[in-house]
């Protein structure tokens, strides 16, 4: 083609004309989204259903005793919608969120301690055997020494949530600082940055992709620790939610403490991935 | 041997035949009193189970019985350990394994998913269960009256209840939460005008770390033995207020309904091993506090605090507080289920008759009926002219470890219906 | 001023398992004038990148001295910059966070002062409109250059570069060369550059400093004659070339073979 026809044919050019077959994209529905975040939870919709049938109809004709045992999900989401409307369960899920995050400020201090173990290889050596020795030990096993010290009350809960998330950071740490290419801080060395700029600026940076993973893990562990944290010396909370329903059979209101539980851990192990992708935005290793 | 001589004299010959009469007609009644009762007073032979019920148990799944137990729980724990350590099951043809658990609400879930055939708890506990419609039937009382009590710190200033009234902040309390005791101290506070929330507020601390009496809790609120441990073994705490003012307490005993309604021999054989148990522990309560001190649970117990308990518990009141007493225990405990409903603990509003249907006396009546004990009306700790009605509070006095100067005399005028034996005397009706 | 003074340097590292020592290098000596562009040339194995973290103060000789401007090397410093194979740029700074680093650690310098700076070697290697990228949207090549830039935006008196141009390809790599002759030409200093390509070496250096096998010692120290731009098919530029390569020839045998494949690719 000539360049005149080309910019002949542009001006008079319209999908039919020309041959093309151009498709105009379909702006997707509600329904089509819906349908397709369905499809996406098909598994656990099935799951759903077998269980509704399960305990709403095959149990009780078993044996009505069991149901008791494990309800219907119906019944879950009757003593979720009651829970929900009389306020407890906000209440409860905002107590045990306070603790968590309380806890999570405290477990901050093992940024620094793992940095300075990543990076002076005599702290390492020194307090690397505490920490190996520790760490294994589960936190429910700490409840006994933790009233000792703090009594009952908030700070005893938290400070066995903060076991929960202390570790996982404190390795994380340790790892990410061990792993910066050392180029990374030659270049630093050789642009004349002094020790403390390299620690704050290159270290602490290079090493958050690494850091926030074991926030995400720490975080995790720590609001799985909730329930057993709860157990002493809690009147509010998920945890106190269901080991208190387990006093008087109410295993509805068990599920609905663990599926809130889960739920919310999910959410905010979603809400440190985004947040991650986010800040680190060359790094794999965040946002995976 | 007489002479014929001797022999020839008529009235002789009558006074012999009438001793030989007197002789045969009263050497079985002799011997069938010396054979008849055991040292304790259960009469023998025991009666066993039959096959067909065996058969049955091992069909359902249930052979050996699993009986669930709660080793702190006084009272309970002597007898239960005493059926176990004395094979009164196995006396009667039924195998067993005697499963320990922490608490009742514990025992609760292995009753209703029936690993358990045979549970022991206290009253909130069996409320539950009856809330639930689990099937379970109540054939014997353990631990009567049961002490709860609020403890504080030997260096707390509290003397009393009313002394928390304007706690700012609010007065911790450490509880088993959904227990018993709950029910005892909501009930206490509300009688000595303290508001939990603002004056109290209660925290869950299970009796393990009640006993440590830990930094900031004003007061713990343990039943026996922790209670005993914490006052009278370690003497680290005072009593402040005591549990029997606000209610009559009964643990049960009790069977998954399937047991009753089809093999009643194997339920009837629990019930007398339960009572036998209770005879037994009032003949031997030294043997007794060793046997529980020879549990892995409570090694650590002090001998003298498990003898103290047992005299308590298991030889204060008449042997006849192993009795049901339906009627009386559904006026009681529907008080309970009111304040449960109010709290949003129960989901059912439940009523006394609910709780007598709950209750299977049957067994207990054929084995006093075996014994020749009378079947009583009341729990033996309600003296006769007693001036409370039940169900209506508050109440006034009646037989408590308090109260009591020695233990409940037995058998007395009017408590038999036939003979009985015990510790080789002989007591008639 | 970058007058560096290399004395009679060696260094040995400790066996491991085995237990023998490794002579990197074995008393080399040479010194590179101030504004001098030097090459440092040797097969893999010869300690040239040794050599240059000994200079660039990363780690310490084991014999002999290095000076600069009469001042003993002992640790890094923003006098003697790097640039590395690999870039080693800062992952999370964008292009002009990068370059602006050096300059902040000083702490002397005013904010507009540096944004100044930082322009002018943005400028200088090119990449003007690129300033908010981070290094993870940039091609080797840029990265490469922002290393440049980062590395003179602070003044050193020595520019150090490890086989800078080693991971890009053929042509990039061609055109990386002439574009570090044209920095170099706007902004002189010392350069020391270590590379295992005869051609980089004559292109780009006023003097190449040929070391030998391990241990590594100097086999010749030359001076390139030549006129700048330089043309490979220039007479003066072959036999250079084939003097150097005679050089390196001389080494065992086996180890050649595979060296050749990668240097002369015509060959």
């Amino acid at each position: 083609m000539s360049s005149s026809e080309l910019t002949a044919g542009r001006h008079s050019r319209s999908p039919g004309d020309a041959g093309f077959n151009i498709q105009t994209p379909r702006v997707p529905t509600f329904l089509s989204l819906s349908l397709r975040k369905l499809r996406q939870f098909g598994f656990v919709s099935l799951l759903i259903l077998a269980w509704q049938y399960i305990s709403g109809v095959w149990l009780p004709a078993v044996d009505a005793t069991l149901v008791t045992l494990l309800p219907p999900p119906s019944a879950v989401a009757l003593a979720a919608r009651d829970l929900i409307v009389s306020g407890e369960l906000p209440a409860h899920l905002w107590a045990s969120l306070q603790r968590e995050l309380i806890a999570f400020a405290f477990a901050l201090a093992a940024i620094p301690l793992g940095i300075a173990m990543g990076w002076w290889k005599w702290v390492n050596e020194q307090i690397d055997p505490l920490i190996e020795t520790l760490r294994p030990i589960p936190p429910i096993a700490w409840i006994p020494l933790s009233i000792l010290w703090f009594g009952i009350g908030d700070a005893q809960n938290q400070f066995i949530i903060f076991l929960g998330i202390f570790f996982p950071i404190l390795i994380n740490t340790v790892t990410g600082v061990k792993g910066i290419e050392t180029n990374l801080i030659r270049a630093a060395q050789s642009l004349g940055a002094s020790q403390w700029h390299i620690l704050t600026r290159v270290v602490l940076r290079a090493a958050l992709p690494q850091i926030l993973t074991g926030i995400r893990v720490g975080f995790g562990f720590g609001w799985m620790a909730l329930v057993a944290a709860e157990l002493v010396g809690a009147s509010s909370g998920l945890g106190f939610l269901i080991n208190d329903a387990r006093s008087v059979l109410r295993t509805d209101i068990i599920l609905v403490g663990m599926l809130t539980i889960g739920f919310t851990g999910f959410l905010i192990d979603t809400l440190v991935r985004k947040l991650a992708r986010r800040l680190l935005p060359w790094s794999l290793a965040a946002t995976r | 041997m007489q002479t014929q001589s001797q022999l020839r004299h008529p009235f002789r010959r009558l006074a012999v035949a009438l001793g030989l009469a007197a002789t045969l007609a009263g050497g079985p009644v002799l011997a069938a009193e010396k054979a008849q009762f055991t040292d304790w007073g259960w009469p023998q032979p025991y009666e066993k189970v039959s096959e067909k019920s065996i058969n049955w148990l091992k069909d359902k799944g249930w052979w050996p019985l699993t009986v669930a137990w709660q080793p702190p729980f006084s009272g309970q724990n002597a007898s239960l350990v005493t059926i176990n350590r004395l094979d009164f099951l196995a006396k009667r043809g039924l195998e067993a394994k005697f499963q320990a658990f922490n608490s009742g609400p514990d025992i609760n879930e292995a009753i209703t998913s029936g690993k358990a055939q045979v549970g022991n708890g206290g009253n909130f506990p069996l409320t539950t269960l009856i809330d639930k419609n689990v099937p379970i039937k109540v054939v014997g009382i353990t631990a009567p009256n049961l002490k709860h009590q609020t403890i504080v710190p030997n260096d707390s200033p509290v003397k009393s209840l009313k002394d928390f009234k304007g706690s700012n902040p609010p007065a911790v309390i450490g509880i088993v939460t959904g227990s018993s005791a709950e029910f005892y101290f909501q009930i206490a506070a509300a009688e000595n005008g303290l508001a939990v929330g603002r004056d109290v507020v209660l925290k869950n601390l299970p009796l393990s770390e009640q006993i440590q009496l830990p930094k900031g809790i004003a007061a713990v609120v343990p039943w026996d033995l922790t209670a005993s441990l914490i006052t009278q073994e370690k003497k680290t705490g005072r009593s402040i207020d005591v549990s029997y003012p606000y209610n009559i307490y009964q643990g049960s005993y009790y069977l998954r309904q399937e047991l009753v309604d089809n093999v009643p021999d194997v339920a009837q054989a629990l019930t007398d091993a339960l009572i036998e148990a209770n005879l037994w522990i009032r003949l031997n309560p030294e043997k007794t506090a060793d046997l529980l001190g020879e549990e892995p649970n409570l090694k650590n117990v002090p001998k003298t605090l498990l003898l103290q308990q047992v005299q308590e518990y298991n030889n204060l009141y008449k042997p006849t507080y192993v009795h049901p007493t339906p009627a009386f225990w559904g006026q009681e405990n529907a008080r309970i289920a009111q304040w449960l409903k109010q709290g949003n603990r129960l989901q059912r509003t439940l009523t006394a008759k609910d709780y007598e249907n709950a209750f299977a006396p049957q067994f207990a009546d054929k084995a006093f009926a075996k014994l020749g004990w009378k079947i009583p009306t009341q729990p033996a700790a309600i003296p006769k002219n007693w001036s409370g009605k039940v169900g209506q509070h508050p109440y006034p006095e009646y037989d408590t470890y308090l109260t009591l100067k020695a233990p409940q005399a037995f058998p007395e005028k009017g408590d038999l219906t036939k003979a009985w034996q015990f510790n080789g005397k002989s007591f008639k009706p | 001023m970058g007058t560096l003074i290399v004395d009679r340097v060696g260094k040995t590292y400790p066996g491991n398992k085995t237990g023998e020592q490794t002579v990197a290098l074995d008393g080399v000596s040479f010194t590179v004038a101030d504004n001098e562009f030097c090459a440092l040339l040797g097969h893999s194995g010869c300690g040239k990148t040794t050599l240059l973290n000994l200079i660039a103060g990363f780690e310490q000789p084991g014999s002999g001295s290095i000076t600069l401007d009469g001042v003993p090397v002992r640790r890094p410093g923003r006098e003697r910059a790097v640039v590395f194979q690999d870039y080693a740029l800062f992952p999370w700074l964008t292009v002009e966070g990068n370059i602006r680093f050096g300059l902040e650690t000083q702490g002397r310098i005013a904010a507009g002062e540096r944004q100044r700076i930082v322009d002018e070697h943005i400028r200088l290697v090119g990449l003007a409109g690129f300033e908010r990228h981070l290094p993870h949207q940039l091609s080797g090549g840029m990265r490469q250059r922002v290393a440049i830039a980062r590395a003179l935006a602070t003044d050193p008196q020595v520019l150090l570069l490890d086989e800078p141009f080693a991971a890009l390809d053929a042509q990039n790599r061609l055109l990386m060369q002439d574009e570090l002759a044209r920095i170099w030409a706007s902004e002189t200093k010392t350069m020391l550059l270590v590379t295992h390509s005869i051609e980089e070496a004559i292109r780009l250096a006023d003097r190449i400093v040929v070391l030998s096998r391990r241990p590594g010692r100097v086999r010749e120290n030359i001076v390139v004659d030549l006129p700048r731009p330089r043309h490979e098919d220039s007479a003066g530029f072959i036999a250079l070339r084939r003097h150097i390569r005679n050089l390196l020839n001389d080494e065992p045998a086996d180890q050649l073979a595979v060296e050749a494949a990668s240097v002369f690719p015509l060959a």
